[in-house]
């Protein structure tokens, strides 16, 4: 009996061990799996907070490469062809009507030069968004496309500026509703455009631009560089958003927009 | 595979039969075979999606047949032994395949000669040896040790790979977690499970093989969990 009790000790001590050494092997595994996938989705926040970065420093360089390009635009040209205008005035006044008029005409090219001149300088620089903020510098767009273009845009606001804490990211905004705003222009022949800017409570801003043109051919629209729509689809990206643009009903085009506030940029 | 229900047949039946504890606690825990089976009757059609799933599927269904089997047999006071020799060459076989599909070895052809000389060689073993009253240890050990390999090599590679995201809801994890119970508890069952027959009163045996049945049960139930966890539209 004694002899029996052991050996059923034995087995029964070995079967436990056994079972132990499987439990060990099953949790170890685990573990190690919940450690890897922990390592995993640090290295995957740490790189989206890294494209963020990435993203505000490219559109810091290129803001600051535009401001650059417009104050020697302003500056060198704007300054060269106001001295043209001078010397032209100069010459305005001569009792050769031939002069006189061939001297009109070069004056007015050079002021339409001007004029064009400093439209480059107001779109290169955007001075407006860093003055007076985003929603000003969009209600900027809206009233040039109506003087100017003679549509109807119309501007639906519900956020404040200060929703909106880095000002890369409203200078970014400000160039996508300018390139999307446009591309209806020169592409769609819309009547009217609609802008509508929303800051949600998941702490993050809706943007949608549609208008009644002609619609869009989607395919083309991504390939063809002049739209420039992969490039607002990979900084809308880049900074974590979502970008999508349709046809609209009943005619038209519609592009959507989200951007979220809620990631801690590194400065 | 060990036997999960321990009915002998005329002297060893009526020697447990006045031990009710014992008849109740290892009978209740075989009906845990239910457990798993209904799941795969439920999952049927995202199991047999899957060629690995489907042979563990099939191992299911045929432990139920077995234990159904054995409890006729038992009822009817003949020797029931038999049908664990034989199904156990049916489980070999289908364990074997499910990792083959699971794991893709390179040892895939030496493996699947190896399971076709195994159940040659056990088939001749059982009518030959008159295997009718003992369990045929000696193959179904290196079987064991082999499945434990696979088992073992199984994790290693998710480990090394890293393509789930969640292993708590990867039902292989599941399945191989129970085989790997079964197969780590079995290889000591399968040494001393002739011995205990033989040798050991009748109160050991109850112990030895509700040890058993214990084993089974939670092996069952883990497996229940890797069939639930087979959902419809899953990718796994």
């Amino acid at each position: 009996m004694q002899t029996e009790s052991e050996i059923l000790v034995l087995v029964m001590l070995g079967i436990i061990a056994m079972l132990l050494m499987a439990s060990g092997i099953i949790v170890f595994v685990f573990l190690y799996y919940q450690k890897t996938i922990k390592n995993k989705l640090e290295i995957e926040k740490i790189k989206s907070l890294q494209s963020q970065e990435l993203a505000i420093n490219i559109v810091k360089a290129q803001e600051y490469e535009r401001k650059r390009i417009a104050s020697q635009l302003h500056d060198d040209i704007g300054a060269s062809l106001s001295a043209i205008g001078l010397l032209l005035g100069r010459i305005k006044n001569s009792d050769n009507d031939e002069t006189k008029n061939i001297t009109e005409e070069a004056i007015k090219q050079n002021n339409e030069i001007m004029q064009q001149i400093r439209c480059i300088v107001q779109n290169l620089s955007p001075s407006i968004v860093e003055r007076f903020g985003l929603t000003e510098a969009i209600a900027d767009i809206c009233h040039r496309i109506s003087s100017a273009k003679k549509i109807n845009a119309i501007f639906n606001i519900k956020f404040n500026d200060s929703d909106i804490k880095e000002k890369e990211i409203q200078v970014m905004i400000y160039r996508i509703v300018q390139e999307l705003t446009n591309n209806a222009i020169k592409h769609a022949d819309p009547s009217s455009i609609h802008i509508s800017i929303i800051s949600s409570p998941d702490k993050s801003i809706y943007i949608e631009i549609s208008d009644d043109g002609i619609g869009i051919d989607l395919e083309k629209a991504f390939k063809s560089k002049s739209l420039g729509l992969n490039n607002i689809k990979n900084r809308v990206e880049i900074v974590g958003g979502d970008f999508s643009i349709e046809n609209n009903t009943p005619k038209g085009t519609k592009a959507k927009i989200k951007i979220p506030l809620k990631q801690e940029i590194i400065k | 595979m060990t036997n999960k229900v321990l009915y002998l047949g005329s002297l060893e039946w009526y020697v447990f039969q006045e031990m009710d504890f014992f008849l109740n606690t290892i009978f209740i825990m075989s009906l845990s075979i239910f457990i798993p089976a209904s799941l795969v009757f439920y999952r049927l059609k995202p199991l047999w999606k899957e060629r690995s799933t489907k042979y563990l599927s099939i191992f299911i269904i045929l432990d139920l047949l077995q234990w159904f089997l054995s409890v006729i047999l038992a009822y009817k006071g003949i020797y029931n032994i038999i049908i664990s020799n034989i199904f156990s060459i049916f489980y070999f076989i289908l364990i074997f395949m499910y990792f083959i599909e699971l794991l893709n070895p390179k040892i895939k052809n030496a493996l699947i000669i190896f399971i076709i000389l195994y159940s040659i060689i056990k088939l001749l073993s059982i009518f030959y040896l008159n295997l009718y009253q003992h369990y045929s240890s000696y193959y179904d050990m290196i079987n064991s040790i082999l499945l434990l390999s696979m088992c073992i090599y199984f994790f290693f590679k998710i480990m090394k790979e890293h393509q789930i995201d969640n292993i708590l809801s990867y039902q292989h994890f599941y399945y191989v977690s129970a085989i790997l119970f079964l197969i780590s508890a079995s290889i000591i069952i399968i040494v001393f499970q002739n011995y205990f027959l033989k040798n050991m009163s009748a109160k050991a045996n109850q112990i030895f093989w509700t040890f058993n049945s214990v084993i089974n049960l939670l092996s069952y139930i883990i497996f229940a969990i890797g069939f639930h966890k087979c959902k419809p539209k899953a990718k796994y």
